[in-house]
């Protein structure tokens, strides 16, 4: 597989290292694992995939992923978010993400969603379709 | 605490998935605790199998209310501490976690030895709060001499609030909640009053802010 250098963010320190060794399963050699969206050192490392929780970035949300598509255009964006309603889906696809995540996917799920971002370009999880998603 | 082997034996109950895994790998990394379950949420976890000594016990993604869902933790585990794990750093909403029976207060960008310190001082019996936000509770705590806080929303009074703001009338509340229409207008009127607010915008701002919905 080729390598797919990417950029992870994730604010929480308990997960992160858990969620790079999940990605780094999937196939992702990760560049870089930081708390914040640093676009300067983005734009730097110019990596193939971002892979962002979006609940912990410290600007508006779309407004982080709209300027991140606008500095790397090329590159795959992958959100990650706790919202699970379609219409937040919808708005993170229309501000420029490839792949959208609810924080119920587990690490399979992850990778699934990565690759087809990677390959058709376009992702969403499948528990936005339901409104109401079960939890057991 | 398990008296043969002095372990700490915990229960994870995190709507995220992979956060929970990442949560039970830290755990598990001291001597002291022992993970002895782990769930989605607090209805698939067999609490009172477990016999745990702590419910580390996720706020957020839950479709069951926070006091509903600490009502089934101490039903099946009237002996465990309960720790609220949150995405949210405001006083407010862990004073509303605090208020509901929580015994701690942890926000989930905590490090793994504070996660660790806190899981041992909850289980050694005392109180754990993120020490970022402990203050705040101290300040209540002196402004009120120790008594409850007159201008804190009882239970019934934060649920109305959290439908108020999911945009539902005060006839669908009283629906929701079984409760008269008068029942309900009393509540938003001592809600107006302890909040010092005069419209139901203001109070689903408040929910907003304070984690309710």
């Amino acid at each position: 597989m080729e390598r797919i250098r990417s950029y992870v963010v994730e604010a929480q320190g308990i997960f992160a290292p858990y969620l790079v060794a999940v990605l780094a399963e999937a196939g992702l050699d990760v560049v870089h694992v930081g708390n914040s969206m640093d676009l300067q050192l983005m734009s730097h490392l110019a990596p193939d995939l971002l892979f962002v929780d979006l609940d912990y970035v410290d600007a508006d949300p779309l407004e982080s992923i709209r300027m991140t598509r606008f500095m790397l255009p090329h590159a795959v964006i992958c959100v990650y978010t706790g919202d699970t309603r379609p219409a937040w889906a919808a708005a993170c696809h229309l501000a420029g993400a490839n792949c959208v995540l609810t924080k119920r996917a587990d690490s399979e799920e992850i990778a699934t969603g990565v690759r087809r971002a990677l390959t058709v370009g376009a992702y969403t999880d499948k528990r936005f379709e339901t409104p109401e998603s079960p939890t057991c | 605490m398990d008296v043969m082997t002095s372990t700490i034996r915990v229960v994870v109950v995190e709507g995220q998935a992979l956060f929970g895994k990442a949560l039970c790998q830290v755990l598990a990394t001291d001597r002291a605790i022992e993970i002895v379950g782990d769930a989605e949420s607090v209805a698939t976890a067999p609490l009172a199998a477990l016999h745990p000594d702590l419910i580390v016990l996720d706020l957020d993604g839950h479709a069951v209310e926070l006091g509903e869902a600490m009502r089934q933790c101490r039903a099946a585990a009237p002996n465990a501490r309960i720790c609220i794990l949150s995405a949210h750093l405001q006083p407010e909403v862990m004073q509303r976690c605090l208020t509901a029976g929580a015994d701690g207060y942890i926000v989930k960008d905590v490090t793994p030895a504070e996660l660790i310190r806190a899981v041992k001082t909850l289980a050694a019996g005392s109180s754990y709060v993120d020490p970022r936000i402990a203050g705040h509770v101290l300040r209540r705590r002196s402004m009120s001499n120790g008594r409850a806080d007159l201008n804190e929303l009882s239970m019934r009074e934060t649920e109305v609030v959290r439908l108020i703001a999911e945009g539902l009338s005060n006839k669908e509340i009283s629906a929701r909640l079984k409760l008269s229409e008068k029942t309900v207008k009393n509540h938003i009127s001592r809600i107006f009053s302890k909040l010092n607010i005069t419209a139901r915008t203001q109070a689903a701002v408040h929910a907003i802010k304070t984690g309710l919905v």
